[in-house]
């Protein structure tokens, strides 16, 4: 019987997190579609129509036109039809405004059509280069508020799209266990046969001298898109409010019921003000930015880090600034409502060294102590759903105001393995 | 159907980069498909498992029975923890198809020849 041998060595690969990416442009896509369809023809007659010109018209007649399905239940829409003269000629225009469609509220509705009833005398808007072209009414509709709903699902997707360029995650690939039973039983029972982790293995060859650590976040950018969001969701919220406030006599559509259902939306709309309001504050805090004597740290390093704090120093009273090991797991925790998973992340932390802890103005705004890195440890591990991260915390206590708090992840290597020659197994 | 693996001189704890040296042997009735020897790690925890095939040895058709010796170079990482959420384990696991069956060993990689402890909340200073 002939027999084959092969062996294979599998080594670590990464790539970028595309799913963010995606999910961003599918929502950005669904909301660019929805606002071309709804709003576009809404938006294309409002601006064409403003140079139309004012012309006397008589209402021929109006009523509530339903439409009912199984779906939305009844809707509704301002059916009305009106005749002008242009240039002698008799035209019959049937346009009310240029919201496209049927929507709910009977009663607004209604109001509309009692205010046009037939021979009354009224005003619509005629196309100058095609008299057969008019509309009754081109005022912008409350509906046009909802417009707000197809942007925020465009911001949303936009910032995923964001978050999912700038975050790196190890690769998750194709099960590697060619008919391993017990790869195979774990892939199955919820497990994720990973090809690999991120780089945290071998170190680099070269120490590449000291480093310098400041924050990639800027905080305009941070305030600013706390702020876009805070305008979209309260935006939102705030228009259902107030129209189904403002129309609820004389609409069923807001009730006690939709109120307390608005209470959550509500609260999320304050936190997101406040947490503009403390981004803002923070907008003034000083800025630290450390300097690591060496590019590469392993386990029972001692490092010399000095640090420099930019900006009102005077305000900070106390600058701590400690090293973190952590652990970081992320795992299923249940489905939502679509049946897609959810996930959480748990983190924490095992170790945890003190690098400075001054309360010195000089010192706060300049100074350098030791990291003593523990010798016996875990480096710094990165799995698809799990990792070992050494985090560089520094946090500048300033009172009566936002705390400054900058986290720096760095790479901490196992210490030097010995060369393959004289590391075998005897 | 008897599998077994077996490491030089009972070895079970391995330092990065170090030479794992051993045997593996297998005894059938039926006729296997193929046998796959596997050096692998995996977590276990609370986070959603990940495991990683670091070295492989397979034979096609192997005969009814066998041994064959095996040498993987253990790599620089990562080393066996215990953590409170997750644990780093490694294995070397035997596997035939045709009749499936499996046999394995657990090994330690760490440099300190036993594994890594993350104790609770520790401070240094």
């Amino acid at each position: 019987m002939g027999q084959s041998i092969t062996q294979t060595s599998l080594r670590p690969a990464g790539t970028r997190r595309k799913g963010l990416v995606g999910f961003g442009l599918v929502f950005a896509a669904m909301g660019g579609l929805f606002l071309v369809m709804i709003f576009g023809p809404m938006a294309l007659g409002l601006i064409r129509s403003r140079h139309w010109v004012s012309t006397p018209c008589v209402i021929v007649n109006s009523n509530v036109e339903e439409s009912h399905d199984s779906e939305n239940g009844s809707t509704y829409r301002v059916a009305v039809r009106y005749r002008y003269q242009v240039d002698d000629r008799q035209y019959v225009g049937d346009r009310y405004n240029w919201t496209v469609g049927y929507s709910s509220g009977y009663s607004s509705k209604q109001r509309v059509v009692a205010a046009l009833p037939p021979e009354a005398d009224a005003t619509c808007f005629v196309n100058p280069a095609n008299p057969a072209e008019s509309v009754l009414n081109r005022d912008v509709g409350w509906e046009a508020a909802f417009i707000l709903l197809p942007l925020a699902f465009i911001a949303f997707g936009i910032v995923s799209i964001y978050a999912g360029i700038r975050s790196y995650s190890p690769a998750i690939s194709d099960a590697v266990s060619p008919g391993g039973e017990w790869l195979r039983r774990k892939v199955l029972s919820g497990g994720q046969a990973a090809n690999g982790f991120a780089g945290v293995w071998p170190a680099p060859a070269k120490d590449r001298g000291p480093r310098e650590l400041r924050s990639s976040t800027d905080p305009r950018t941070q305030l600013t898109g706390l702020a876009f969001a805070a305008a979209i969701w309260n935006g939102i919220v705030g228009s259902i409010l107030y129209f189904g406030g403002v129309w609820s006599h004389f609409s069923d559509v807001f009730d006690i019921v939709g109120a307390v259902f608005m209470i959550p939306f509500v609260l999320i709309g304050l936190g997101l003000i406040i947490g503009t309001i403390y981004s803002l504050l923070a907008l003034r805090n000083p800025r630290p930015v450390v300097t690591i004597a060496k590019s590469i740290l392993r386990l029972g390093d001692s490092v010399e880090v000095r640090w420099r704090v930019e900006g009102r120093t005077d305000t900070i009273s106390m600058l701590n600034l400690t090293m973190e090991g952590r652990e970081v797991a992320t795992y299923h925790s249940g489905t939502d409502s679509d049946g897609r998973a959810n996930t959480s992340t748990d983190k924490h932390v095992f170790e945890r060294v003190s690098i400075a802890h001054v309360s010195d103005q000089m010192e706060i705004a300049n100074g350098r102590s030791v990291l003593h890195l523990p010798e016996r440890s875990m480096p710094s591990f990165i799995s698809a759903n799990n990792r070992v991260e050494w985090v560089l915390v520094v946090h500048g206590d300033i009172p009566n105001w936002p705390d400054v708090k900058e986290e720096f992840t760095l790479d901490v290597f196992g210490p030097e393995a010995k060369g393959a020659s004289d590391a075998d197994g005897h | 159907m008897r599998m077994a693996i077996e490491l030089s001189e009972g070895k079970l704890s391995y330092r990065p980069r170090q030479l794992m040296r051993g045997s593996f042997s297998w005894s059938s009735l039926d006729q296997l498909k193929s046998l796959e020897l596997r050096l692998f790690w995996y977590t276990q925890g609370k986070g959603t498992q990940d495991v990683t095939l670091v070295e492989m040895r397979r034979i096609n058709s192997p005969a009814l029975m066998g041994r064959e010796r095996f040498e993987f170079r253990v790599p620089d990482g990562p080393y066996t923890m215990h953590g409170k959420l997750i644990s780093v384990l490694w294995a070397l696991e035997l596997v035939s198809e045709g009749p499936n069956e499996v046999t394995r060993v657990d090994v330690v990689v760490s440099p300190w020849g036993e594994p890594v402890i993350l104790r609770e909340e520790l401070h240094r200073f």
